[in-house]
């Protein structure tokens, strides 16, 4: 009977290379579930009633213009400065090997992949009023008044894109330098030209597509900032991000929240066409695998040196922040200079946080690792079914299509499905589905490259061994796949994990969430609390990196996608 | 397809399976095969790239399945039958070891999913160690095994759950020369030790002709010529064959007439007329008169013979230590031969004479091979 069965399973497969007669239904109800909120906001945004005059007045308007300027103003700045920033390490990371460069370079990808609450808590925390850092200053300038002011306005605004967007641009730049073929630079060099001039003449043209990319990248992801200029920006400077939200949150003018978004949608195809086209450039760069000088104080005492320096330096700029919440969370009243203490981490439970956030922290923890492990659970299941049925075939259209996400904003994305299924649904499913559309464009495709890198051998290897193609399933495809699965889990849990915006607007305040009741203490000034809290969710985003540093990521620019939008 | 499975074998195949090219417009590729096995033969099928070789193992494996025919593997019909069930070991190009697994794992991966105790898995994988020389290794993830070792993995895991017959897809592809001699060499012993019937494809003449007890020629998707590794040399059928298993000299002609008193008149494309006392297998089956190519194998020429064929210039000479390759222009023909050490006269430019035995020349038909 097992035989017939297996025969006639045989059979209708046709033969084992397993042309899956899966159905593409999953593939159809995401591209329905992704595409409808954005067809609801450019039918909103124009195709109403007096839309285009509106527009065109909206252009017009100071506050269009004020804010596009600020916006330009301040996604260009952050740029430049992200990228002078990284450009020493970089130029250490693609010149020199040295110990621990491997698991610095894995570090790297951590502040990316932080919640944006939590940096903007890190700033306030050392680059505060009361900040470490102000505290560090009176010590060394006791007397002179020396203070750090500019926190809470366009170049605090800057610090924070820098602290956020620097070391993925030392990761990308470095990695791009070391596949610098050195021959070029020997022949630059045996044609007469010195370090200088072929360095201008070699290295920078073929590091220029990377650079361009990275400054677009960050360009865009700055323009596009929420939760950063929201909570530092005040009532002055606001992106087109924080304008949608308040047309929508204080104004309740959901046409003109519509057409911000609208607008905002036009003038991103521009800077995409330009990354996806730098972006293709920078992989055109041929790989060229190298041993690199060991830097070392015996051999190079001067780069050892500046290399050291800076380390100090970005340690300062970068872990310091992070530390601070940390040992503040220990302090008393969250202040620098209070007794240790874990009454802060007590106060968690109390009914002034209570009161403060809307809900008991058990509450906000359950609600943001349910919330996230259920959009990792339907990312991972649908990315891989779906990478699964496509094995057979290249990265094609159909795959393009599920790429959408990374063109739209988020938030104009969860204003969008506000404005389908508004108060109508469960916020939880409408959050449920942003967060998906937030997650899936990277599980993805991290799940479609592992698996077709896995291809069909390893499987008919199992089956003329004897093995069921479920057996080879579990015995061979999944245990092999488990370090991809893993990490499209974690970076789709940190992605729903570090999400404010969605929450904020599809939560209708009743789902409170880490990144909201973080939020929400900053806003009624209860650090110390607030500190705690942050120190929780940095322990819980340090786990989920560990589980993404499990598997080597090729897809570190997906990555980047994903963590830059969802700021 | 007209003909049915062969009567002998221990493995009869018979099927025919088309596949559309990667390109729209070329034709569809066609596979077509008719071929039996014997029990522990060591069978090869040798070919040039993208000749169906391939295809026609994975066919035999139940990794593809034939659009017609049947293949019966010791009398019972495995054509349906998905690949789990067929008893058939496979090992791939580039091994396709488990890469989650260790050595032993691996080793014992077929075993534990016919659910075999325990013991017995250990028993059966310390003697497979044992065999292969793979004791030190076992506990070894297999991305730390060297080439050669990978190789033995492979085959002590496709051996383990004792299959009817063993198929090789090339296993000798990704290694070095000297490596590759060396494990040619140990399969064949292993394979003589063991008793295991092997179907091994390569596309390697040297490989194909040293290790096959018979071997098939493949071309197109067909079966070009069956037969022991020196009846194909020897008496290849085609021309394809001829140039394929070695090097050969197809020097154009037209037969005019049936031997007479032993002797074949041709005549050559400089119009040069000849008459050669040829083997009577040479030209058993022949239509005369008729176009042909004269095949002579560079070892059977002979420079500065007794009987003089051609008369030609030395063009160029490659030195390979054992013996020299000599390419002679003549009579609008460039001939190979291979000579050995001790021969006098071998310089670049100077005219020779040149010979060849006649009883090795073959007479080969030329319109049907499409060259």
């Amino acid at each position: 009977m097992r035989r017939t069965t297996q025969i006639t399973l045989y059979r209708l497969w046709g033969n084992f290379r397993l042309k899956v007669k899966g159905t593409l239904a999953p593939y159809y109800a995401l591209l329905i579930l992704f595409y409808l909120p954005v067809m609801m906001i450019i039918a909103k945004a124009f195709l109403r009633r007096g839309a285009l005059a509106e527009f065109l007045h909206f252009l017009k308007s100071p506050v269009f213009i004020n804010t596009l300027i600020f916006s330009c103003q301040e996604a260009f700045f952050s740029a430049v400065c992200s990228l002078l920033v990284a450009l020493p390490g970089a130029y250490f990371f693609g010149k020199y090997d040295f110990p621990g460069k491997k698991y610095l370079r894995s570090f790297l990808i951590l502040p990316f992949m932080l919640p944006g609450i939590l940096v903007v808590l890190s700033m306030v925390v050392f680059y505060g009023q009361n900040g470490v850092l102000n505290r560090m200053l009176a010590l060394v300038f006791p007397g002179r008044g020396v203070r750090f002011t500019s926190l809470y306005g366009f170049w605090g605004i800057i610090l924070a894109h820098v602290f956020y967007n620097f070391s993925f641009c030392l990761r990308l730049l470095g990695e791009s330098w070391e596949r610098i073929d050195p021959r070029l630079q020997e022949a630059s060099a045996t044609l007469g030209a010195g370090r200088v001039r072929t360095f201008f003449r070699v290295t920078l043209p073929l590091l220029a597509p990377t650079i361009a990319y990275l400054l677009i990248l960050v360009f865009l992801y700055s323009f596009l900032s929420f939760t950063v200029v929201l909570v530092l920006g005040g009532y002055l400077y606001k992106t087109f991000e924080v304008l949608i939200y308040i047309e929508y949150n204080s104004r309740l003018n959901f046409d003109r929240a519509a057409l911000i978004a609208g607008g905002q949608m036009l003038l991103l195809g521009g800077f995409l066409y330009l990354q996806t086209f730098f972006g293709r450039k920078m992989q055109k760069q041929a790989v060229f695998g190298r041993t690199l000088p060991s830097l070392t104080w015996k051999k190079n005492p001067l780069v050892t040196a500046l290399a050291l320096s800076y380390s100090l330096l970005m340690a300062l700029f970068f872990t310091a922040p992070l530390l601070s919440v940390l040992v503040r969370s220990f302090r008393e009243r969250g202040l620098p200079g209070g007794g240790f203490t874990l009454r802060n981490y007590q106060q968690l439970f109390s009914d002034g946080f209570r009161f403060v956030v809307g809900e008991r922290f058990s509450v906000v923890l359950a609600n943001s690792l349910a919330l996230s492990g259920t959009v990792a659970t339907l990312a991972v299941g649908i990315g891989y079914y779906l990478a699964r049925l496509g094995r057979d075939r290249a990265w094609g259209k159909k795959d393009l299509w599920l790429q959408l996400p990374l063109g739209v904003s988020f938030l104009t994305f969860a204003f969008g499905l506000f404005l389908l299924a508004g108060r109508k649904a469960s916020p939880w499913f409408l959050l449920v589905w942003a967060q998906l559309f937030l997650a899936f464009p990277l599980v993805y495709s991290i799940l479609r490259t592992a698996r077709r890198e896995l291809g069909e051998e390893l499987l008919e290897a199992a089956a003329v061994l004897g093995a069921s193609p479920h057996q080879a399933l579990w015995t061979v495809e999944l245990p092999i796949m488990r370090r991809p699965l893993q990490t499209a889990f974690a970076y789709a849990m940190a992605s729903s994990m570090g999400d404010l915006s969605a929450v904020l607007v599809l939560g209708q305040g009743e789902i409170v969430t880490l990144p909201v009741a973080i939020y929400r203490l900053i806003g009624h000034y209860r650090f110390a609390q607030a500190t705690a809290l942050g120190a929780i969710f940095l322990l819980l985003s340090f786990l989920v990196f560990l589980l993404i540093e499990g598997y080597s990521l090729r897809q570190a620019e997906g990555a980047i996608n994903v963590a830059g939008r969802r700021r | 397809m007209s003909q049915d499975v062969p009567d002998k074998g221990m493995l009869r195949i018979e099927c025919k399976k088309s596949y559309p090219r990667a390109s729209g417009s070329a034709p569809e590729f066609t596979l077509q095969a008719r071929f039996g096995v014997q029990r522990e033969e060591f069978f090869s099928l040798v070919g040039p790239s993208g000749c169906g070789k391939t295809t026609l193992l994975r066919l035999i494996a139940g990794l593809e399945r034939p659009d017609q025919g049947r293949i019966i593997l010791n009398n019972v019909e495995i054509t349906d039958l998905p690949p789990a069930r067929r008893k058939i070991g496979f090992v791939f190009q580039d091994y396709a070891l488990f890469p989650h697994l260790t050595v032993e794992e691996n080793i014992a991966y077929g075993l534990k999913i016919l659910k075999l105790p325990s013991t017995e898995i250990r028993l059966k994988v310390a003697e497979l160690l044992e065999i292969f020389a793979l004791q030190g290794l076992a506990t070894r993830e297999v991305d730390q095994l060297s080439g050669g070792e990978r190789q033995r993995v492979a085959l002590a895991r496709a051996l383990a759950p004792q299959p009817l017959i063993l198929l090789l897809d090339e296993p000798f592809a990704a290694l070095d020369y000297e490596l590759r001699h060396r494990l040619r060499r140990e399969l064949k012993e292993l394979q003589k030790n063991l008793g295991f019937t092997a179907i091994f494809v390569t596309h390697q003449q040297e490989e194909a002709l040293s290790l096959s007890d018979r071997l098939a020629v493949m071309r197109n998707g067909r079966i070009i010529q069956i037969g022991t590794a020196q009846e194909v040399y020897d008496h290849p059928q085609t021309s394809f064959v001829a140039e394929f298993l070695g090097e050969a000299n197809l020097i154009p002609c037209l037969a005019q007439s049936t031997p007479d008193n032993g002797c074949l008149r041709l005549e050559l494309p400089n119009r040069r007329r000849l008459c050669l006392n040829l083997n009577e297998d040479a030209v058993r089956g022949k239509s005369l008169p008729g176009r042909y190519y004269l095949l002579i194998r560079p070892e059977d020429l002979v420079i500065n013979p007794q009987t003089t064929v051609f008369e030609g210039t030395i063009d160029r000479l490659e030195y390979y230590g054992h013996y020299t390759r000599v390419e002679i222009k003549t009579a609008g023909l460039l001939l190979h031969a291979m000579v050995g050490k001790g021969v006098p006269g071998l310089i670049q430019g100077r005219t020779v004479r040149v010979g060849f035995h006649l009883d090795r020349a073959r007479l080969l038909p030329r319109e049907a091979d499409h060259r």
